[in-house]
């Protein structure tokens, strides 16, 4: 008793304010790490030992792992919205860069020197120079339809390759928040909160929420069960896999299922979300329209040229297209050996006749297309800015949704970063409190030493 | 709320990139000088463009076939006014040998020369323009007047149509750029080789019935230039009408898609100042410092 109690009671603050400054000395080494909550040293004073009012001192009782979870959730929310939303402008900036319009060198500039070459046709229909230039454009507007029609299937391709990596990236993360499961619920057993394997897997499932729809739970053991489209994806330390099996129906590209028993994953919003809607249905949709227009010249123009009568005066004109599709429309292989037998004439032995080549350059102005009302310049107008106006649609949403996430994780910083100042005001208190338990022990030992070397 | 130093230089960084991503948009306007680089800068904008792009091809085309037709017209004026003396030659020569004071071997003399302006007359119905004969009707590659004997015609035959070449200047409006060979021609040929052939046979009412019908030719003539004058005048009609069009359309065009640069250039200032001001931030806030102060 006495002069022993003081000098345990100041040992005992010295190894505490010790092992606070390897808290604060841990925060300070993390200051820069992803996904890093900073931790708070928890002190407890010792109770007095009944029938004594006086204290033992103080104890190191552990760290806390600061956190706000209430931000960790709504940033997974939003972060599957991010995901798609990016996904989706990702491919519609390629849908409008693939056009290329508005300039002289895009599909509606070619599109007007192809139906004015017929009308330099008409102005000189026994001119074989006229006849190659019909050909020769003919030949572009067929090669830029061709290169705008595989540009977006291209994007199409995309989709599927980005699908590929990040179901890839989905089961590593899910395999990793299993492990850490295990690791964590083992550890917290013992009653340590694991805070640095938290942060880890706290890290993988804001990544997770990215890519996929997702939810996830936290279970009393302090293992966390993640779900998508209603099936565990991680359950405890099991982890679930995503299978990518290609569909024939479907140019090759791969269908989402569960790997254990085939079954089909649905998924609508992350980034597998927002790729699996551009590469099915939104890009689909673009080429559909853009084959409607091109059907209908490719018909129009093989229609009215069917008409006419080629230079010699007796043959009728042939198909000028092959093709049906924006895939495979061709100059017909007949008329680029032999532009005599392009129809430019309406009346047969009449070799002066331009007048099927102004009837073919004439379609140009006709609304053949939507019901009558529209021509295939204003088709092609409206698709264009259909792209448009999605693309400015998703570039706004993907912005305003990063900076939802942007904000929340600047919420989560306030609530769980490290600052560098306040852990410089911790390091001195602690020191202060360390020089202060040893200015107590050299106290009790100058009491000590009265005590026994003066008496 | 609570300042840590993660939180803050992202937010940092996120100022920055905000700023810089603000100026790169003002700079891609000022040097392309266009509003519009694609279609999600203007969505509308970009279809009216487009239209009017479109329409400008059009306007043009169709001022490159009022050139063309203008020429063709211009051709066609030239030879039948070459083809008007060629008439106006053979009333003087008809006056001559209508004269009693002259005798079958003056009137042989005559016949001579008026056998020459029917071979002028034909090679003046064979004129080609542009590798194409301007009075075939559409038959543009084949001679249209052909003479049964050369040089002696007693029949000039007509190997063309009678169809007509049509110049688009217009939606649904064309002008025709040929007049009919047949009509012109062949009744001043058979004329000149009647006149010729009584000449030579000395068989006055024969001269006199055939000089009277000269002027008759004259007129149809003259008539076909009347027509060519009219048909010029409505190509000149909209040929000022395609102008206006197309001045329209390229001030319209320009308004849609070219960028108010003097707006751009002070927004880019701004835009830069902002910049500037973000990374001053930046480069202050990140070197403060509690350690500073602690020694």
């Amino acid at each position: 008793m006495g002069l022993s109690v003081a000098l345990n009671s100041a040992m005992r603050a010295l190894l505490a304010q010790q092992q606070a400054m390897d808290v604060v000395s841990h925060n300070v080494s993390n200051v820069n790490t992803d996904g890093y909550s900073r931790q708070r040293v928890m002190l407890t004073p010792v109770a007095p030992p009944a029938g004594n009012g006086v204290g033992g001192g103080v104890t190191f009782d552990g760290v806390q792992r600061v956190r706000d979870l209430f931000v960790d959730f709504q940033m997974r929310q939003e972060n599957q919205t991010a995901g798609q939303s990016q996904a989706r402008a990702d491919s519609l900036q390629l849908a409008q860069l693939t056009l290329g319009e508005p300039s002289d060198s895009g599909l509606r500039s070619v599109m007007g020197q192809f139906f004015n070459s017929w009308r330099d046709l008409a102005n000189a229909p026994e001119d074989g120079a006229a006849r190659s230039a019909v050909v020769q454009v003919g030949q572009t507007f067929a090669q830029t339809v061709q290169r705008i029609s595989r540009g977006l299937s291209d994007i199409r391709n995309y989709a599927d390759a980005r699908l590929r990596d990040s179901v890839a990236e989905i089961n590593n993360l899910a395999q990793r928040v299993a492990l850490l499961n295990d690791k964590i619920i083992s550890i917290r057993a013992t009653g340590d909160p694991a805070g640095d394997l938290t942060d880890q897997r706290d890290l993988a499932l804001d990544r997770l929420s990215e890519l996929t729809q997702m939810s996830y739970q936290e279970q009393a053991n302090g293992g966390i069960d993640v779900i998508v489209d209603g099936r565990s994806l991680v359950h405890g330390g099991t982890a679930a896999a995503i299978a990518l099996v290609p569909n024939v129906a479907n140019n090759n590209y791969s269908d989402l299922t569960w790997a254990s028993d085939g079954a089909t994953l649905d998924v609508s919003t992350g980034e597998i979300g927002g790729l699996l809607t551009q590469r099915d249905s939104d890009i689909p949709s673009r080429i559909a329209d853009f084959d409607t227009l091109v059907s209908q010249i490719i018909t129009d123009v093989n229609t009215a040229h069917a008409a006419g009568y080629a230079l010699d005066g007796t043959t009728t004109g042939q198909a000028f297209f092959s093709g049906t599709t924006s895939a495979d429309i061709e100059v017909d292989a007949a008329l680029v050996t032999s532009p005599g037998l392009l129809a430019a004439a309406t009346n047969t032995g009449a070799v002066g006749d331009g007048s099927n080549a102004l009837a073919i350059a004439g379609l140009q102005t006709a609304t053949s297309l939507s019901g009558g009302s529209e021509t295939y310049d204003s088709f092609y107008g409206g698709l264009v800015s259909r792209i448009g106006v999605s693309t400015a649609d998703a570039l706004g949403l993907a912005e305003a949704q990063r900076l939802t996430v942007d904000h929340l994780n600047e919420l989560r910083q306030s609530v769980a970063g490290v600052n560098l100042d306040e852990e410089m005001v911790n390091l001195v208190q602690y020191q202060r409190g360390y020089e202060a338990a040893a200015r107590i022990i050299k106290a009790v030992d100058e009491m000590l030493d009265s005590l026994i070397n003066r008496m | 709320m609570r300042v840590t130093n993660q939180g803050m230089s992202s937010r940092m960084l996120s100022a920055i990139q905000t700023a810089q991503t603000r100026l790169s948009e003002t700079q891609e306007r000022v040097s392309s000088g266009r509003r519009i680089n694609r279609p999600s800068d203007d969505p509308f904008g970009t279809t009216r463009s487009m239209a009017g792009r479109a329409s400008m091809d059009l306007v043009g085309q169709r001022q490159r076939t009022i050139t063309i037709a203008r020429s063709e017209l211009a051709s066609t004026e030239s030879v039948l006014d070459s083809l008007g003396s060629v008439i106006a030659r053979a009333q003087e020569l008809a006056v001559q040998a209508d004269s009693s004071a002259i005798d079958g071997s003056a009137r042989r003399q005559i016949a001579a020369e008026v056998n020459q302006l029917l071979s002028e007359a034909i090679t003046l119905g064979n004129t080609s323009y542009a590798g194409r004969r301007i009075f075939g009707g559409q038959q543009t590659q084949t001679i249209p007047f052909t003479e049964d004997v050369p040089g002696q015609a007693t029949a000039v035959t007509y190997q063309g149509d009678g169809g007509s070449i049509q110049r688009e200047i217009g939606d649904n409006d064309q002008v025709a750029v040929n007049m009919d060979g047949a009509t012109i021609f062949g009744p001043l040929f058979q004329n000149l080789i009647d006149f010729r052939d009584a000449l030579n046979t000395n068989d006055l009412s024969g001269v006199a019935a055939a000089s009277g019908q000269m002027s008759s030719r004259l007129d149809t003539v003259l008539q076909a230039r009347g027509e060519i004058g009219a048909r010029t005048r409505r190509l000149d009609l909209a040929d000022t009408r395609l102008e206006d069009q197309m001045l329209q359309l390229q001030t319209n065009v320009s308004a849609i898609e070219e960028a108010d640069l003097t707006q751009e250039v002070v927004d880019m200032q701004t835009r830069e100042t902002a910049l500037q001001a973000a990374l001053a931030a930046t480069g202050r806030s990140l070197t403060t410092s509690l350690l500073d102060f602690l020694r």
